[in-house]
């Protein structure tokens, strides 16, 4: 359950195209340090596979990413 | 690592640098005549945005062997933030000296030499990474295009339309962006047209070019020849995306031995070839407010579409007009070449896009039409910084509203 | 042909350094891969070369010469003064001027050619856009090759003797496989190259347009 994760920063992504969402995350987790979570929403539905492989890319951990009708609801853990 | 750290480049780079870039370092007499055709230099007058000056920069380091951390990372930050790579240059230089190309190696050696924006970098292997283990993704990949069929179903109020993907048999195998602008008109134009088409697992964007690294842009580009390979398919149309076009169509052929055994269109091809066949339904009052069309520098002045989108919106809107230059001669948007995908440099992309926003604003347009999401999202940030008031929309979308407007009356 | 001429000697000399120097950098351009290119083209390279090098060069299809009418027609002078002062030295191998009939009709291109040369080094040195690209070759490249016009443009109108005439020339060519001149050569490959680019993609020739 999203309620569960406790989110130290929160983004709002939505309306962003392509790669904008993977830029503004990337930026975002410099902010934050090692153990923190970003909790963010995004439109495109691209992020779905982008965030993932980007954190696989980066060594980064998705807790959890999912549909929640147009809206990508997604945490995601700065772990290096 | 400290500004004069030395970085281990390979003796013979430049011997090893194929003849056209080699053609262009040596052929500059430095006369100054590409000078005005930068949009950079155009909004700013200085001159380090005078084409011939940032090749010079790379031109100094190579024979100088100047490989420190300073000398590499000040030729990286004009690589990639002072051109967008559109060539505007060559065609007025006198010699046609590629400045374009040789900026596209010197971003090459930026990323070996560890000095290219770490966020292009983490974009290209992202793409790479997507490639490697289709597996992890492919059920979420699934997943979201059920979605995305639920509403082309609902805009062409047809239970039966589909997003094909994983088709073998198709004739056509349609490399779309990520998001559902670049998936959903394409969808319901292909629906319309009746063709036999499935959509690609893989995005067609490919970071790997914009960062001159063809290492990694080739494994970008493996991904969706093997796929076509795999599935049989007789072409790959690419989505409404400038670099992903001129890449597939015009230079990934170079990379594999023999070229492709497929053809490559543009969706603007299909297009406007279905409309001169007769084969799409058009409603022009869909799109009744003043058009222009924005010349994505990768899609006209390097990939050759010059009259095709204009063969499209003349058939599916009711006012076309034209900015001015335009074709070949069209001015960058501000937004090519990657740059849009590092903030630090959001400042500096919004005052070469003035050339741009003056252009628009100079039609009295109501509605850009963009072919490339690149410059879509520069227009977008362009419209709100300049106060342009015009709205930004896709050529497919475009068209998709004529065929709706004509099949459905909506 | 003197061979106890010394400037004579000086010139053969020179005339093997730098056509020499020209030949050895064309061929390390040569020795860069070219990859082959399979990308099925929209027009055929051979009829965009042709347009690169006949239509394409016209002043009105390049922004640059329409926006500097000048420098544009400064430049075409400078390389006619250059290209008489060649061919200029090339009978003067042979015959000298003096005896030449006609020889005198070369002065209006050379004393155009000297100018435009004159003008192109005070623009370098006055135009702070210039003064941020230019390299010391510029200079040396640019003053050689007006010297040389010079010297001819005086040796045709007797003002001053061959000697002087080849003395110049010979500094161009000893200095000419260090420095930019050979663009002479290499300009034909950047047009082919260009041609080749944007004619295969379809834009030049540009297509007959649609609206």
């Amino acid at each position: 359950m999203a309620e569960e994760i406790k989110a130290n920063v929160t983004l709002n992504l939505e309306g962003l195209m392509c790669p904008m969402p993977v830029v503004r995350i990337s930026k975002a987790i410099k902010d934050v340090v090692v153990g923190e979570v970003i909790e963010a929403t995004a439109t495109d539905p691209g992020v779905l596979i982008d965030i993932p492989a980007w954190a696989r890319t980066t060594g980064n951990e998705v807790i959890k990413i999912e549909r929640e009708g147009k809206i990508v609801h997604f945490f995601v853990r700065r772990l290096k | 690592m400290t500004p004069e750290t030395q970085i281990k480049v390979p003796e013979d780079y430049k011997k090893k640098l194929p003849r056209d870039v080699a053609i262009a370092l040596e052929t500059c007499v430095r006369c100054g005549l590409c000078t005005e055709s930068c949009h950079y230099y155009k909004s700013n007058p200085k001159s380090d945005f005078i084409p011939a000056y940032r090749a010079e920069v790379f031109r100094r380091i190579l024979r100088k062997k100047d490989y420190s951390e300073k000398s590499l990372g000040a030729m990286s930050d004009i690589a990639f933030s002072n051109c967008t790579l559109c060539r505007r240059c060559v065609m007025t230089c006198p010699l046609g000296v590629d400045t374009g190309l040789l900026m596209r190696e010197a971003r090459g050696l930026a990323v070996a030499s560890g000095t290219a924006p770490e966020i292009l970098v983490q974009l290209a292997d992202t793409a790479i990474s997507r490639g490697e283990d289709i597996e992890i993704f492919r059920e979420m990949f699934l997943e979201n295009i059920k979605a995305l069929e639920e509403e082309v179903r609902q805009l062409t109020g047809d239970p039966q339309a589909v997003i094909p993907v994983d088709k073998k048999g198709a004739d056509i195998l349609f490399v779309a962006l990520s998001g559902a602008h670049s998936i959903i008109p394409p969808s319901i134009l292909f629906h319309y047209a009746k063709a036999n088409w499935t959509l690609s697992f893989f995005e067609a964007s490919n970071y790997g070019v914009l960062i001159g690294d063809k290492d990694r842009a080739k494994r970008i580009v493996q991904r969706i020849v093997d796929e076509a390979k795999r599935l049989g398919v007789k072409e790959i149309v690419v989505g409404e995306c400038g670099h992903a076009y001129n890449t597939l169509r015009w230079e990934a052929p170079k990379w594999f031995d023999g070229g492709f055994p497929f053809r490559v269109r543009s969706i603007i091809e299909v297009m406007a070839h279905l409309i001169q066949e007769g084969r799409l339904p058009l409603d022009k009052s869909a799109n009744p407010e003043p058009v222009i069309y924005h010349d994505a520098c990768n899609l006209t002045r390097n990939g050759g579409l010059l009259e095709e989108p204009r063969i499209v919106l003349r058939a599916a809107v009711k006012d076309y007009r034209e900015m001015s230059p335009n074709r070949d001669d069209s001015y960058c948007c501000g937004g090519g070449g990657g740059i849009i995908a590092v903030p630090e440099w959001d400042s500096k992309r919004m005052e070469a896009g003035k050339p741009k926003a003056e252009q628009i604003k100079a039609t009295g347009a109501k509605v850009v039409i963009v072919a490339c999401d690149n410059c879509r999202i520069q227009i977008n940030d362009l419209n709100e910084h300049y106060k342009l008031g015009i709205n930004i929309g896709g050529i497919t979308e475009t068209v998709v509203k004529a065929i709706l407007k004509a099949v459905k009356g909506s | 042909m003197d061979f106890t001429n010394p400037s004579y000697l000086v010139l053969i000399v020179s005339l093997v350094v730098g056509l020499g120097g020209i030949l050895v950098r064309v061929a390390m351009l040569l020795g860069h891969s070219a990859p082959k290119d399979p990308s099925p083209p929209r027009v055929s390279p051979f009829k965009s070369i042709v347009y690169a090098y006949t239509i394409g060069m016209l002043p009105w299809k390049k922004e640059s010469a329409r926006l500097h009418k000048l420098v544009y027609l400064r430049g075409v002078l400078l390389h006619l003064g250059v290209f008489t002062s060649i061919v200029l030295l090339w009978l003067s191998l042979f015959v000298d001027a003096k005896s030449l009939y006609g020889s005198v009709a070369f002065s209006p291109l050379l004393g155009l050619g000297f100018l435009a040369g004159l003008a192109a080094v005070i623009v370098r040195i006055a135009d702070k856009n210039l003064r941020a690209l230019n390299r010391p070759d510029d200079f040396i490249s640019l003053i050689l090759v007006t010297l040389i016009i010079l010297s001819a443009f005086g040796y045709v109108l007797s003002i001053t003797s061959r000697e002087v005439f080849w003395g110049a020339a010979s500094a161009v060519l000893l200095y000419l496989p260090w420095s930019k001149i050979p663009h002479v050569a290499y300009f034909f490959f950047a047009k082919n190259v260009f041609g080749i680019y944007f004619g295969r993609r379809g834009v030049m020739p540009a297509p007959k347009k649609s609206i």
